[in-house]
């Protein structure tokens, strides 16, 4: 029974053409027509993810070529930037943009494109120290207050409510005046300010997940809390963590750009892009804009770069858009009846 | 009954599941109690198949869950081949469920979307380590492929890609993975098309002669009932009001829930649908399990209702062998008409 079953069902498979391209050769070459440009099956994953960004996400490809170059600059800007960011020349003071100073230089004759690139420096760590934390705090706090309910949830969820009714600002502000201005510092703040507010977001998709049939079924498998979190749970709510991390990545950017702004994030000379923006670009905006313009656009194609780069993540991570988010979307029900 | 106890795997005495329903600005009141399952005892036999029928909300899926302890049951013991379930702790309890598995209604919910069928159907070998390296793991998974009639090639797919008869394999391959004892089918069919039905019918079928399993087949398509159990329990509001054979039950239903049960089944035949004679169907809705009937639960909508149906709850009591019916009608003790006018109906219905 079982071999004549699986030749009509390997059949049925066969009636539509977007799956059949990965079908037993002996059931495909008959009828169908030559398979279409997908990406292999057992094809490596880490390729096939890139073929797909590139080919179905052409701008989250450019936010990925933005946040690598970031990154790079991040890394090597010991070797990009051709003065160090506190290198004075008080002959060459606000000189606009040149063959010698790409981006001009500022009050104190420092080059801006140096400043810039280091502050690039600082941003990437900055933003990926203080979101990693935030979303480790808010997976965590989520997690267990959505999965496990109750008085858990009750009593976690009023500690949160009472931790967001305080304005951010104000928050910083204490903290930072408790704490002292300083890199860690920051990075403390902001990770557990946006930790603690993103908790939310994480316990409402628990909140739907694990009301699946699928949770039930590993339970009655005999599975352990620990194990339908970390199996079951996390995976399915991984979109909005990773949205949730690509926003706040570009959050903290611009959160620790205003700090900095208002003198209480990482202390001059150190080169923020906020406090290059704040220093020197407000005071010289009309005798030299380059002071504002350069860090600024820098801050904005980041962040434009992260949340593209976000966005294309979260759509091919899903395997319910395996094989093009515009293709066969219409044809996939999501469980639950949603459809895409 | 005449059961040996040695091939007794299932036994399940006085079970009760009862939902707190809670009120107030806190939760602190409690405002009522349904008893989804009250005082529900059974056994079903090594290799058997027992049918659990009834209209929707009886509690049939509750003391299917009750069982599992995926509710936790209010009383009651759930003996399973000798080991009390009621009174593990929840290790031994994760334990103990590697021995009874589940087979779930909606084949689109039951099956994690962001696994592959791999890891789907593999997860109780992981859980309960029942592998020896990687190889043996991917074998096993892709035999047990193999043996509900998928191909081993669509390990590596995930749910979405498969239809609902297929993805309800991969649920009865999960089931199978852990080698049980007892699978607990909850309506495994109802949402499959007709000719899919069939299909997976026939594979729960072969699977229980291929594994000497035992189902616990929850369902409410009576035709369906009728092909793969062995005996059927029908349950009305929380209780059981018979548990017989399946042909006695189908030849000779005794309750008069039953026989209003059975008189739903529609016959393909318009002639035959007229020879029928009178309208056994039931009138009315399911009463509120939060506010059940007194005495026998079915008693505000029975024909045959009497005094004594109001007060009294009728016993559980066997009236022919292996049979046993709740219901003062033929209980010697409380009945005070006579059983025979429902004998006489049967006649009707059977001539």
């Amino acid at each position: 029974m079982t071999a004549d079953l699986s030749e009509k069902l390997g059949r049925e498979m066969t009636g539509d053409p977007a799956r059949a391209t990965d079908e037993q050769p002996e059931t495909s070459t008959d009828t169908l027509p030559p398979p279409a440009k997908l990406p292999l099956r057992y094809r490596n994953r880490f390729v096939e993810f890139f073929y797909r960004l590139f080919t179905e996400r052409p701008l989250g490809a450019v936010g990925a070529i933005i946040c690598v170059l970031l990154l790079l600059t991040g890394i090597f800007a010991d070797f990009i930037a051709p003065h160090g960011y506190n290198a004075i020349s008080p002959l060459d003071r606000l000189k606009p943009p040149s063959a010698e100073h790409w981006f001009g230089t500022d009050h104190l004759g420092r080059d801006v494109f140096s400043r810039v690139v280091y502050g690039a420096q600082l941003s990437v760590i900055v933003a990926f120290a203080a979101t990693t934390l935030s979303i480790i705090i808010s997976v965590i706090i989520g997690l267990f207050s959505g999965y496990l309910g109750g008085r858990t949830d009750m009593t976690t969820q009023r500690v949160v409510d009472g931790w967001m009714c305080f304005p951010d600002l104000i928050i910083l502000i204490v903290a930072v005046s408790v704490l002292g201005p300083g890199t860690w510092q920051v990075i403390l703040i902001l990770g557990l300010l946006f930790g603690i507010s993103g908790s939310r977001i994480v316990r409402g998709a628990v909140l739907t997940a694990k009301e699946n049939v699928y949770v039930h079924a590993a339970r009655s498998i005999g599975a352990s809390t620990g194990w339908i979190l970390w199996r079951h749970i996390l995976p399915n709510v991984m979109p909005p963590i990773i949205v949730l991390y690509t926003t706040r990545l570009a959050a903290v950017i611009l959160a620790e750009s205003g700090l900095s702004f208002l003198g209480l994030g990482i202390p001059p000379p150190a080169p923020s892009w906020g406090g290059m923006l704040s220093i020197d670009g407000r005071s010289y905006m009309f005798l030299a804009p380059w002071l504002a313009i350069m860090p600024g656009l820098a801050l904005a194609i980041a962040v434009f770069g992260i949340n593209m780069f976000g966005d294309a993540l979260r759509d091919i991570l899903d395997p319910r858009m395996r094989g093009g988010t515009g293709r066969y979307i219409a044809r996939v029900r999501k469980p639950g009846g949603q459809t895409t | 009954m005449s059961t040996n106890h040695n091939d007794v795997l299932l036994d399940v005495q006085d079970l009760k599941v009862h939902f707190k329903l809670h009120g107030g600005l806190f939760g602190q009141k409690q405002t009522g109690t349904v008893k989804a399952v009250d005082g529900v005892s059974f056994q079903v036999r090594r290799g058997e198949t027992l049918g659990l029928v009834g209209e929707s909300g009886c509690g049939k899926s509750t003391t299917g869950l009750g069982v599992l302890r995926m509710v936790e049951p209010t009383a009651g013991k759930v003996t399973l081949d000798g080991i009390d379930i009621t009174a593990l702790n929840s290790a031994a309890l994760r334990k103990a469920r590697r021995r009874m598995q589940m087979v779930y209604q909606d084949p689109f919910g039951a099956l994690d979307p962001r696994m592959r069928v791999l890891d789907i159907i593999g997860e109780p070998l992981l859980i309960h380590k029942m592998f020896k390296d990687k190889k043996d793991y991917k074998a096993q998974v892709h035999d047990l492929l193999e043996r509900v009639g998928l191909n081993p090639n669509m390990a590596d797919r995930y749910p979405h890609q498969f239809s609902g008869g297929q993805r309800q394999r991969i649920g009865i391959a999960r089931a199978l993975a852990a080698r049980p004892e007892l699978i607990i089918c909850d309506e495994p069919v109802s949402a499959l098309d007709v000719s899919i039905q069939a299909q997976v019918i026939n594979l729960l079928e072969d699977i229980q002669e291929e594994f000497g399993l035992t189902y616990l087949f929850i369902a409410h398509d009576l035709a369906v009932v009728r092909h793969i159990c062995d005996r059927i329990m029908v349950m009305y509001l929380g209780h059981v009001v018979e548990v017989t054979d399946r042909d006695a039950l189908y030849e000779n239903p005794q309750h008069p829930y039953t026989q209003a049960l059975m008189s739903a089944i529609p016959i393909p035949d318009p002639e035959e649908e007229a020879k029928r004679g009178f309208d056994r169907s039931l009138q009315g809705e399911v009463p509120s399990p939060l506010n059940p009937p007194s005495g026998c639960p079915f008693h505000p909508r029975c024909r045959f209702a009497h005094d004594a149906c109001k007060t009294q709850k009728p016993r559980l009591m066997e009236t022919d062998t292996g049979h046993q019916v709740a219901c003062h009608l033929y209980d010697p003790a409380a009945s005070d008409i006579n059983a025979g006018d429902v004998m006489e109906d049967n006649l009707v219905r059977a001539g």
